[in-house]
């Protein structure tokens, strides 16, 4: 089969993200497949392919939605589909996806701009200082900022409010790593530890002005914490059941969602250093001829945690 | 059915942000100038596709009206005439002017560029394409191009009323702007965006409105 991997540049940052790239094409080709790298210019040969796989950053705005939309209106088996980019794109859907379906994350409220003090005292007095902004379209850590007081809290949210509306405001639950479940297909495809860098609050932090990246530990799929493996399925069913990657935060035992990623990255050496046939797993999928199936968005009732 | 409205209107059973914030069950129209992605327009329609709700406009409707190459090949489907386009990366010397350029990464509400120099069109791709991060689509500029606020399928421009018809048939968006080329006596869909709030005429919005819901009371009696 002849796989088309959409590409942009701009997303790949370091040498082992290249080098996970290259390991998909190595996976594809000793299967007997054909893997080859589109960009831009080739939007108009995205009919050449039996499947696309998107390794750039997915957002409703950018090009790989394009590219995604276009694909899955022509049947082809695509990654991530753009039911998939919709929903995991924008931190108020997740926000609303959680919400309805009881699953656990920090408290939120959606804030649009309403500044009276009677609204501003009840959200403080709901979230309680900090509180974390986030705008909507938030990735790798960028756009999520921590307000301390009121005044923060007003000129964090009014410069979010000028890209995007409503915005999210959270509950701060400090932790000093997030678990990311990668899931494909409703299954545990890998699980890493994001450490926070010491001295942040976030997988890449700002410390003593310089944006820092906290360490990653792998671990093996297998032993992955039951409670943990129910609330990332559970999550999954009510996307989809292409490629995700959860960011799931641990306190006192209790497993909270914060976030639900289409396009998870790779890094060659972490995502796959413990279980090394996830690129393979990947490849049967998009070499199934088998769409990803939107979710439902509302779990059944039997689902609801 | 739940309207929901981004304007103050007897009609309305929500205005946006407080629908975001209601758990309504049932159909839901959702009448906005402005269903830009991360706008409130949007955001109702997916607050209303999460809860298990049929919406007008649906979020994927709203995505592809506003991306030029998707627009296209839906409107062409839909039986739609369309003017022909090209995707481009970058800048390149050998396309054809003079050309009409939109960008296909939807920032501004007012992407539509005549472009008829080389000059300009050096110009026109670096801003459009954000310095080539995003393709830019790419029609010939062959006749008058003209604006046509459609309304529930319904529009002023004399030349346009056909398109806009199957537009909103096709799309399912109450509210926006269609430009058209019109060639040899004939128009051409070329690209859609959202409206300003004053372009609308939100008086044939509230007569379209009511009808609907006298539409919806006389379905409950039957």
């Amino acid at each position: 089969m002849k796989i088309g991997c959409f590409v942009e540049t701009y997303s790949f940052h370091t040498k082992i993200e290249a080098q996970a790239l290259e390991n998909f094409k190595t996976s594809a080709e000793r299967k007997g497949h054909q893997f080859e790298y589109i960009f831009k210019k080739d939007l108009n040969r995205i009919p050449e392919f039996d499947s696309i796989f998107i390794r750039a950053t997915t957002d409703p705005m950018n090009t790989a939605y394009v590219v995604s939309r276009t694909a899955d209106a022509l049947g082809k088996v695509v990654i991530d589909d753009p039911h998939s980019i919709r929903t995991c794109s924008s931190k108020v859907v997740l926000d609303g996806l959680f919400k309805q379906n009881n699953i656990p994350s920090p408290r939120s409220v959606l804030f649009a701009g309403d500044y009276s003090p009677d609204n501003l005292r009840k959200i403080i007095e709901y979230l309680k200082f900090p509180i974390v902004v986030k705008a909507p379209y938030t990735k790798f850590s960028s756009h999520v900022e921590k307000a301390h007081d009121e005044a923060e809290l007003k000129e964090i949210t009014s410069r979010y409010l000028k890209n995007a509306r409503p915005i999210v405001l959270q509950e701060f639950m400090p932790t000093t790593f997030d678990w990311r479940v990668g899931m494909l297909d409703g299954k545990v495809l890998y699980l890493c530890k994001y450490h926070m860098p010491k001295g942040g609050w976030k997988v890449k932090s700002m410390v003593d002005g310089k944006q820092e990246w906290g360490k990653s530990t792998p671990i093996m799929r297998k032993n992955i914490p039951k409670k943990l493996e129910e609330l990332a399925i559970k999550v999954t069913k009510c996307v989809g059941d292409g490629l995700y990657g959860l960011d799931i935060k641990e306190v006192n035992g209790e497993y909270y969602c914060i976030e639900i990623n289409d396009n998870p990255s790779f890094y060659a050496g972490i995502e796959d250093s413990k279980d090394h046939d996830i690129y393979d797993k990947i490849i049967d999928r998009l070499t199934s001829g088998r769409p990803v199936k939107p979710g439902t968005y509302r779990l059944n009732e039997d689902c609801i945690i | 059915m739940t309207i929901v409205i981004n304007e103050d209107d007897d009609e309305a059973d929500f205005g946006p942000f407080a629908f975001l914030n209601s758990s309504v069950k049932g159909e839901v129209l959702n009448v906005s100038h402005d269903y830009r992605y991360q706008k409130m327009g949007y955001y109702v329609s997916m607050h209303a596709e999460l809860s298990g709700n049929k919406v007008t406009p649906s979020c994927a409707d709203i995505l592809d009206a506003h991306r030029n190459p998707l627009l296209m090949i839906r409107a062409e489907k839909a039986g739609i005439p369309c003017m022909p386009y090209t995707l481009l990366a970058k800048y390149e010397h050998n396309v054809n002017l003079p050309a009409l350029c939109f960008a296909v990464n939807p920032y501004t509400c007012n992407s539509v560029t005549q472009v008829r120099s080389e000059s300009k069109m050096h110009r026109t791709m670096k801003s459009l394409s954000m310095n080539n991060r995003y393709p830019v689509s790419v029609q010939p500029l062959v006749g008058e191009v003209k604006e046509a606020i459609q309304v529930f399928g319904e529009t002023d421009v004399a030349e346009a009323k056909e398109i806009a018809r199957k537009f909103y048939e096709a799309f399912h968006i109450p509210i926006g702007k269609l430009i058209i080329q019109i060639h040899d006596g004939k128009a051409y869909l070329s690209h859609f965006e959202p409206c300003e709030r004053k372009e609308v005429n939100w008086d044939l919005v509230k007569q379209k409105l009511h009808t609907i819901h006298n539409i919806e009371k006389r379905g409950a009696c039957i």
